[in-house]
């Protein structure tokens, strides 16, 4: 039973503006924008026709483009920008990011410095959402009123949110991150299997992922995750560009170098479908008549990765209690999956043909298009994702060693509460160091954030009992509180994400963004309160519908479409401050209701056949 | 608020509170929850009916995981019984197993050198039948109701399941 299933595309009160959901592959090498149409996904093309939108960035002194690179000392354009989001220093470094300008590192987040404006990975990588963003509603003139975007299924807490940050920035509403393997398996449409292990093996430009999902009943279950953010098919174009510059004894410069990766990645398409190619430097001036790369050649180079992606893949099988002769289907996603060989040495290994029908560049966006479509409410199709956290959650304790809260393969939401009490008389405050990661040492993680608990009641040393909840939502990302059980006083949490940004810091950016700053601003607030307020309306009336005469009383009735009214009215006020406070009021006096609703399903399901079993 | 969630998982889900549960009906409820109260089916909901259900799935996972894990449904099971058990007191003092502990491990970081696997999957094994013979003599002394003993058993096979953890980890 969906308790409010409201959205109701088809009957906005204005024709012309039709509400459009859709999935979005926010890609390392390229990014993609699809969305359901007549129950069938599309990809939306952009203005020259392409489907695959590379994920890079141009700044000019005085304008940004999106797609195509430009190659000039006039611009600074930005490659695989993904691999940085929500990540610091010390990761730029480990990670080859080949960084176009200046940047600035202080022990948090990176910035560039592009033309004297300090700018984070977050808000790059918000310039490609925007574009996608205007390919969309182009193409489907009309609004895009909610998405769904695509990570790897082992983005930790950090990258996770940064992609939300980052969404928010572009003015793109996030119904849901979506892990990219349960997507591929979705645009497959392997949900409709039953009882079912599926490998997802995802090759892409930067990062590699696989996954084992369990389908059971209708419920997707990932059961386990592994891979590794920084092996994808750029480093075959890396292997492939050192292989040329040894075979030529090249002395180059880092530009000279450069180009030859380009060539690289050109030579490497020409490879998938022809034996041996003769490598033809002339365009960058360089003689090479004398070198010709065989498959063979580029087959050996990558060899060694490839036996990597395979000693993950068994890693997260064993994980998962799994063995190779339990696997159903195996799907292929990512560019780099389209090479012969990595077909065939996934197919070895694995004794199975792999998954590969649908175009694995496009196999992501697809299944993010359909997951649009189940939650906006267009889709009659009954479907659950269950996900899990890919990574423990733990806490920093004495020794710098972590204890783990929430481990990893949980299944999301979850939570996990933990209690603290101060050592010293009278202590008000105290500090806690959240970690993502699996090693026993504090510096072995990831530092995800470092909480102050402030405001506790001054106490003797150890009678405050502060219980700090920690929980994971739906998309995987972490939320804490915490309350002093002895007062039930909640203490305030001053949080410090480690490699993020922080909602003021958004704010800041959104303002930066918009010329006319206050003007734009206070519009685009306006209209996401009237936006937010029909949608209220629309959940209250649908609810009252179904269930307002069996759980309400005349009055309690009445007071719901009082403030239901109220709120009607208010929204013609023009003034956003007006119409949130109707939305609170109206949320406020239906939040009994919405109890008893909720209550009165899990009565159902709990006595369910009970009824009939034991009376 | 009215939802309860302070009720054992055993009532939230329906069935007898006990060492030996109905499974069946166990992942057959778990999953009719999910599909009435999973944040997906609120997206376009007001934010009160979001953050309950966060609430709600978070519960009902937590119970889930409890109850479909032995290990974690025996902890849970001593505890309604009043016999918690934490890191504070989850050391066992009996030499003879202590005794155990410590050669058990000698034998694993031999195993670790030595990196020959069938010596370890052997190893592996016997550690999982003696963690399955705790479980075992668990249920027995659950249903007996001789709390102090299923305890130890308990303490016991937390050790099992930490040495194999060790084994995993090792690859």
């Amino acid at each position: 039973m969906a308790l409010l299933q409201i959205s109701e595309p088809g009957k906005s009160k204005n024709p012309h503006d039709k509400k459009y959901f859709v999935g979005i592959d926010l890609g390392t090498t390229n990014s993609l924008i699809s969305l359901v149409q007549n129950g069938s996904p599309t990809i939306l093309k952009d203005q020259n026709g392409y489907e695959l939108i590379p994920s890079v960035v141009n700044y000019t002194k005085d304008d940004i483009s999106v797609g195509v690179p430009i190659e000039s000392n006039k611009s600074i354009t930005f490659r695989s920008v993904k691999r940085l989001i929500g990540k610091n220093y010390k990761d730029f470094i480990d990670n080859k990011f080949f960084s176009p300008c200046e940047f600035i590192s202080d022990d948090s987040i990176i910035k560039f410095n592009v033309y004297n404006k300090l700018l984070t990975p977050i808000e790059i990588s918000s310039e490609i959402l925007k574009f996608l963003k205007k390919v969309a509603e182009l193409r489907l003139a009309g609004e895009i009123s909610g998405c769904v975007i695509t990570v790897p299924a082992y983005f930790d807490d950090a990258q996770r949110q940064a992609t939300k940050d980052a969404a928010k920035l572009s003015g793109l509403n996030v119904l849901r991150l979506l892990n990219e393997p349960t997507a591929a398996a979705l645009a497959y449409g392997l949900e409709k299997k039953n009882n079912s292990k599926i490998m997802v093996y995802d090759l892409g430009g930067g990062t590699f992922d696989v996954s084992i999902l369990d389908l059971k009943d209708g419920i997707f279950k990932v059961l386990s995750t592994g891979g590794d953010s920084s092996l994808g098919g750029d480093d075959f174009d890396h292997l492939l560009a050192e292989f040329i510059e040894n075979k030529l004894n090249l002395d180059i410069d880092k530009n000279k170098r450069h180009e030859i990766y380009l060539y690289a990645k050109e030579l490497k398409a020409l490879l998938s479908f022809e034996d041996s190619v003769k490598v033809n430097l002339i365009n960058i001036g360089i003689k090479s008549e004398s070198l010709v790369v065989t498959q063979n050649d580029f087959n050996l180079l990558i060899n060694n990765l490839l036996q990597k992606t395979l000693k993950i893949s068994n890693d997260v099988l064993v994980d998962s209690n799994l063995s190779i002769k339990d696997i159903d289907e195996i799907v292929l996603v990512g560019g780099s999956t389209k090479t012969p060989y990595v077909k065939k040495v996934i197919e070895d290994y694995f004794n199975k043909k792999p998954l590969s029908n649908i175009n694995p560049d496009n196999v992501v966006a697809i299944g993010a298009a359909i997951q649009a479509d189940i939650l906006s409410g267009n889709s009659q199709e009954e479907l659950l994702l269950l996900e899990v956290t890919p990574l423990s959650l733990g806490i920093e304790t004495m020794g710098e060693l972590v204890e783990v809260i929430i481990p990893r393969n949980s299944t999301i939401p979850v939570t996990s509460s933990k209690e603290y009490t101060t050592f010293k008389d009278g202590q008000s405050a105290m500090r806690i160091h959240v970690v993502q990661g699996e090693r026993d040492v504090v510096s072995d993680c990831r530092s995800l954030a470092k909480f102050t608990l402030n405001d506790i009641p001054p106490m003797i040393a150890g009678a405050a009992r502060i219980k700090v909840e920690f929980q994971i939502n739906a998309d995987g990302i972490l939320n804490v509180s915490a309350i002093e059980t002895m007062t039930n006083k909640f203490t305030s949490i001053e949080v410090k994400p480690s490699y993020g940004i922080s909602d003021k810091d958004i704010e800041n950016m959104l303002k930066d963004s918009f010329d006319n700053a206050d003007k734009d601003i206070e519009k685009r607030n306006l209209k996401e309160a009237i936006v937010e307020a029909e949608r209220v309306i629309l959940a209250i009336d649908s609810a009252l519908d179904l269930d307002g005469n069996n759980l309400l009383n005349k009055n309690e009735y009445k007071a719901i479409c009082i403030a239901r009214d109220d709120l009607k009215e208010k929204i013609h006020s023009n003034n956003k401050d007006i119409i949130t406070e109707a939305i609170k009021n109206l949320e406020k006096r239906s939040e009994e209701f919405v109890s008893r609703r909720m209550n009165s399903s899990i009565n159902s399901i709990m006595k369910g056949k009970e009824i009939k079993e034991y009376n | 608020m009215a939802i309860d969630f302070n009720q054992d998982y055993f009532q939230l889900f329906k069935i007898n509170c006990s060492v030996e549960i109905d499974t069946e009906k166990l992942e057959k409820k778990y999953l009719d929850f999910q599909k009435t109260f999973h944040p997906d089916k609120f997206v376009n909901s007001t934010d009160f009916e979001k953050r309950l259900s966060l609430q709600i799935t978070s519960y009902i996972n937590e119970a889930y995981e409890t109850l479909k894990d032995e290990y974690l449904k025996s902890l849970y099971l001593l505890k309604i019984k009043g016999y918690e058990i934490n890191d504070q007191n989850s050391t066992i003092s009996d030499p003879d197993f202590l005794m155990r502990q410590m050669e058990l491990r000698e034998e694993l970081e031999d195993l670790k050198k030595l990196k020959n696997k069938i010596q370890k999957d052997k190893f592996k094994e016997k550690i999982i039948s003696l963690k399955e013979s705790c479980l075992y003599d668990f249920k027995i002394f659950f249903a007996s109701e001789a709390f102090e003993d299923a305890s130890k058993k308990i303490k016991e096979m937390k050790f099992y399941i930490s040495i194999e953890n060790d084994i995993k980890k090792d690859g």
